[in-house]
């Protein structure tokens, strides 16, 4: 076993006084004691002194969380349980292996850029070609096991027929610029979300900011959530290579899980390169609205607008003002604020596959609020919760529309 | 754990509602103190029928059955010291009636605290025990333990707000106490008695409580002082001028330091004690009466008084107390949380005995609590992995209740005796006294199977301290 002193020391300062149960979502959805976040941290004392082994329980219990750090930031202590349940899926993945599913998607997918631009051509293909249309259609989906064909409609349409990344070019310079920075685009933006990088280049270049996108692979989270440990360090260890290559100000991420990842590689990999990389990481909403004079959009987008708190942004990355400041820089659109806007909205990198029936009901909690706003809009500067909120809003028929903040600025900048 | 027992749980509770795994067991084996013991069957009953079978099966098989609300308890209440079953009864968490009339709200004990306080709040009812685990801890745990919180001081305790129960004994009855008229004097206050009675009497399974209209306004003062007994004089001025504030907490001055390093929030690191005070009742009363209280502050001496204008800052002026328990586990990573409670007069005295207690014993004793009700809790903040310290810690527990005895009071005002006072009841008691407790516990318990272990000092109590380094 792996030296976890340093944990085992944080871990010594849980009182065990129940507090984070009222935060942990799926405490609140189970209610039952083995799905609180209090649990999760004895379990793994009891495992580190030895009286516990790596048993079929024990994961289940380890993978029964958002990692939404809600229970770390309730705690008069501060125990960081997400940190030591990702210590925990490591321990089951040395001891058990992946999944096969994962495994493959880990090993072969994530680490290759080529064969995951493919399995995305694929995917664009069956999306437009109408083959979704047909398989929707014919109720072929209803056969596949377990809930397969309501998640199938987790993902959205493709917002591009290629990835974004192949849409612009490496460098995309401005006259006499601002600032310089290096955009990490995530898997989601690349793949899915295209609409969101766009905004990103289009803001930036409004406010005069040169855009590099360096060459890069996925950040690693999925892997490491999973407590695939090995992919992770592979991957952060390429990304720092291709980032090192240029000279920038930042490093800009427009999501909150990929930034927290981007920002935990000088510790993880340890190496002054690594720390120098991370020092650079900012989430773009941080960049435009603290390091630079963000231009006010000459155009209004007469919206109303909700915001929802992505768990890595509010709680990770802690950004709070600074996304809902980005929307207030926009005139005509009037943020309203939802009940419990900073509460996990359920989806949790691949929780919602794993556990869809659960991460259901902690987004109906979700879309309830939003629901009760009668906002036009729903804002998030997190692709993953885009994605969750998006789900539901289709299932449910509501009236919003989901987006990241930094779309609704790029529209209002085109309003002139 | 045997075979017939699990078959005949299962048929009573249904499968998903019995947990056997090593891993599920331990999640039942702790409360919120540092103890733990392995309960050999976890089940989770939905409805006073199921609550009455599983304790006639219990007796049946001579086997221990320890009730679980959400294990917040600071005495070790829960936690099953013998094995036996877990009884955890969250699930039976519905709200049943709500008597606006006759103010009277009729719940299921494993309803949340926080969530009772909410439900009765949105019908401009008031629900006043506020124990700091409300958002966790359930309506049964709190009648168990005659929870109490900051408001006691002018709402009084869980007890004050118990009309009656449903109860399941140990032998399998199910019977009724007390009922829905404020006032009720037929035949013994069986209502009293099994309130507070920690787990050991009966299990409640349906539980009436009295409410009061919401009062309108509050106010929130902090009051910084020089001196300990500035804050001393302060407190029973206050009442002599006629003004029984809804909380009125205390800090001493190594709590100051605590949170002060923990959040720099300014406050000052010389200054010897802090009250917290908020007065509630009408808009126009409040008004005044926080005046006078800020006045009453400066007079006896406070370098600073600070008075919220409106509850966002009411809410900072509570930072520093909430953060408190927190704040203390800078020094050391165990905490031992006492709640020693003496009169209200006798709290300056108290706290320069604790002073002692800590320099004798070499141990960082903050203290703080509500000095409005005298009590206190003193903390004993130490390591749990080193056993000579634990020691200590038992000798200053131990010298930290003689001192409270002697100056009128008793061994805890709110979270019970459970298993981790057990050893010191004979210092409250006589052995007369004791033994009608014994007596008590005999009528409604004669095979000695629920929570057994707890309140009476016993063989298996020797070394609970230093005997932590086992778990
Ligand atoms: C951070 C923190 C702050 C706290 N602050 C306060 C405070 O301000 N004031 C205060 O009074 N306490 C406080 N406590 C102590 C604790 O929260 C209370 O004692 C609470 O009432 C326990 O409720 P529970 O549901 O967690 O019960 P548990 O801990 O599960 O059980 C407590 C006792 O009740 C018995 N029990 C539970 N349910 C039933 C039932 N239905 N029928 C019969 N017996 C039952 C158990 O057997 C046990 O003896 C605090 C605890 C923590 C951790
Ligand atoms: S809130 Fe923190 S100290 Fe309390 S039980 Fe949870 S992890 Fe432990
Ligand atoms: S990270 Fe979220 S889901 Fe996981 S234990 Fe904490 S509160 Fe619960």
């Amino acid at each position: 076993m792996r030296d976890y002193s340093q944990l085992q020391k944080e871990i010594d300062h849980c009182s065990k006084c129940g507090n984070c149960l009222a935060a942990c979502p799926i405490y609140g959805e189970l209610n039952i004691e083995t799905a609180g976040s209090r649990a999760r941290v004895f379990l793994f004392s009891q495992f580190l002194e030895g009286n516990l082994e790596v048993t079929d329980k024990f994961a289940e219990i380890m993978s029964l969380c958002l990692l939404c750090k809600n229970c770390t930031a309730t705690c008069p202590n501060g125990v960081a349980t997400d940190k030591l349940v990702m210590a925990a899926r490591r321990e089951v993945v040395a001891k058990k292996g992946l999944p096969l599913i994962k495994k493959t998607i880990f090993h072969h997918l994530l680490t290759h850029n080529g064969r995951l631009n493919l399995a995305a051509r694929f995917l664009n293909v069956y999306q437009r070609s109408g083959l979704r249309w047909l398989a929707r259609k014919s109720g072929i989906l209803k056969v596949l096991p377990g809930q397969l064909s309501e998640k199938e409609n987790l993902l959205p349409d493709m917002q591009g027929t290629s990835p974004f990344r192949k849409e612009f070019p490496k460098l995309n310079p401005v006259e006499a610029p601002k600032k310089k920075v290096a955009y990490f685009t995530g898997c989601m933006t690349n793949y899915v979300f295209q609409n969101t990088g766009r905004a990103v280049l289009g803001v930036l270049k409004e406010n005069e900011v040169e855009v590099i996108i360096p060459d890069q692979i996925c950040c690693g989270v999925p892997a490491e959530a999973s407590g695939d440990e090995d992919t992770f360090l592979k991957l952060a260890e390429k990304n720092v290579r291709f980032f090192s290559e240029y000279e920038v100000d930042a490093i800009i991420t427009d999501c909150p899980s990929c930034g927290l990842a981007l920002m935990e590689y000088g510790e993880k990999l340890g190496t002054e390169q690594a720390r120098k990389f991370s020092e650079k990481v900012k989430d773009i909403t941080e960049f435009l609205v603290k390091d630079i004079e963000l231009k006010t959009p000459k155009g209004s987008l007469p919206l109303t607008v909700t915001y929802h708190d992505p768990c890595h942004a509010i709680r990770g990355m802690k950004l709070q003002k600074e996304p809902r400041q980005l929307l207030k820089n926009i005139p005509g659109l009037e943020l309203r604020e939802m009940n419990g806007a900073n509460q996990c909205c359920g989806s949790a990198g691949s929780f919602n596959l794993s556990y869809y029936d659960l991460s259901m009901k902690i987004l109906d909690k979700k879309l309830n609020n939003i629901e009760k706003t009668e906002a036009q809009v729903v804002a998030t500067a997190c692709p993953a919760c885009e994605m969750q909120i998006g789900h539901g809003v289709r299932k449910k028929n509501l009236p919003q529309k989901v987006v990241h903040p930094i779309e609704l600025l790029y529209e209002a900048y085109q309003s002139k | 754990m045997s075979d017939i027992v699990v078959q005949a749980l299962t048929k009573i509770v249904g499968k998903e509602n019995i947990l056997l795994s090593l891993e599920e067991r331990m999640c039942y084996a702790y409360d919120g103190t540092f103890r733990s013991f392995l309960p050999d069957y976890v089940v989770r009953p939905a409805c006073t029928k199921e609550v009455q079978e599983i304790l006639l099966l219990a007796g049946e098989h001579g086997i221990p059955v320890y009730p679980r609300g959400a294990g917040t308890g600071l005495s070790g209440g829960s936690v099953p010291i013998n094995g036996g079953i877990a009884m955890d009864l969250i699930r039976m968490n519905k709200i049943l009636e709500l008597d606006k009339a006759n103010l009277i709200v009729v719940v299921e004990p494993g309803v949340v605290t926080a969530e009772l306080h909410k439900f009765v709040e949105s019908h401009g009812l008031y629900y006043p025990p506020d124990p700091a685990s409300l958002k966790s801890c359930t309506i049964g745990g709190n009648v168990a333990e005659g929870a109490g919180g900051p408001r006691a001081i002018k709402y009084g305790v869980t007890r004050d707000y118990v009309m009656g129960l449903e109860v399941v004994t140990p032998a399998g009855n199910v019977i009724k106490t007390g009922g829905r008229t404020v006032k009720n004097v037929s035949g013994y206050d069986l209502t009293r008695l099994m309130v507070g009675s920690e787990g050991t009497l009966g299990v409640f399974t349906k539980i009436i409580l009295k409410l009061i209209p919401k009062p309108e306004a509050k106010k929130t003062i902090l009051s910084i002082y020089p001196k300990l007994d500035g804050a001393a004089d302060t407190v029973p001025e206050i009442i002599n001028r006629g003004i029984i504030p809804a909380s009125l907490e205390i800090m001493d001055d190594v709590a100051i330091n605590c949170v002060e390093t923990h959040l720099h929030l300014g406050l000052p690191k010389d200054a010897e004690a802090i009250l917290l005070i908020e007065v509630d009742g009408d808009r126009e009363a409040v008004e005044r009466q926080g005046q006078v209280v800020a006045e009453i502050c400066k007079s006896n001496g406070a370098m600073e008084v600070k008075v919220a204008k409106d509850d966002k800052e009411a809410e900072e002026l509570w930072v520093a107390r909430r953060a408190v328990s927190a704040a203390i586990l800078q020094l050391n990573p165990t905490k031992v949380s006492e709640d020693a409670t003496v009169p209200r007069t006798a709290i300056p005295e108290m706290i320069r005995r604790l002073r002692k207690i800590s320099q004798k014993y070499n141990l960082p004793l903050p203290v703080y609590g509500h000095a409005g009700d005298g009590n206190l809790h003193p903390n004993i903040v130490c390591n749990k992995r080193d056993p000579e310290e634990m020691e200590r810690v038992e000798q200053a527990v131990r010298e930290i209740f003689e001192a409270t005895i002697e100056l009128g009071g008793t061994l805890t005002g709110e979270h019970g005796i459970g298993l981790m006072k057990a050893p010191f009841v004979n210092l409250q008691f006589s052995p007369e006294e004791i033994q009608y407790f014994r007596e008590i516990k005999k009528v409604f318990d004669p095979q000695n199977i629920l929570n057994p272990g707890k309140i009476f000092g016993g063989e298996e109590h020797e070394g609970l301290f230093s005997a932590a380094k086992r778990d």
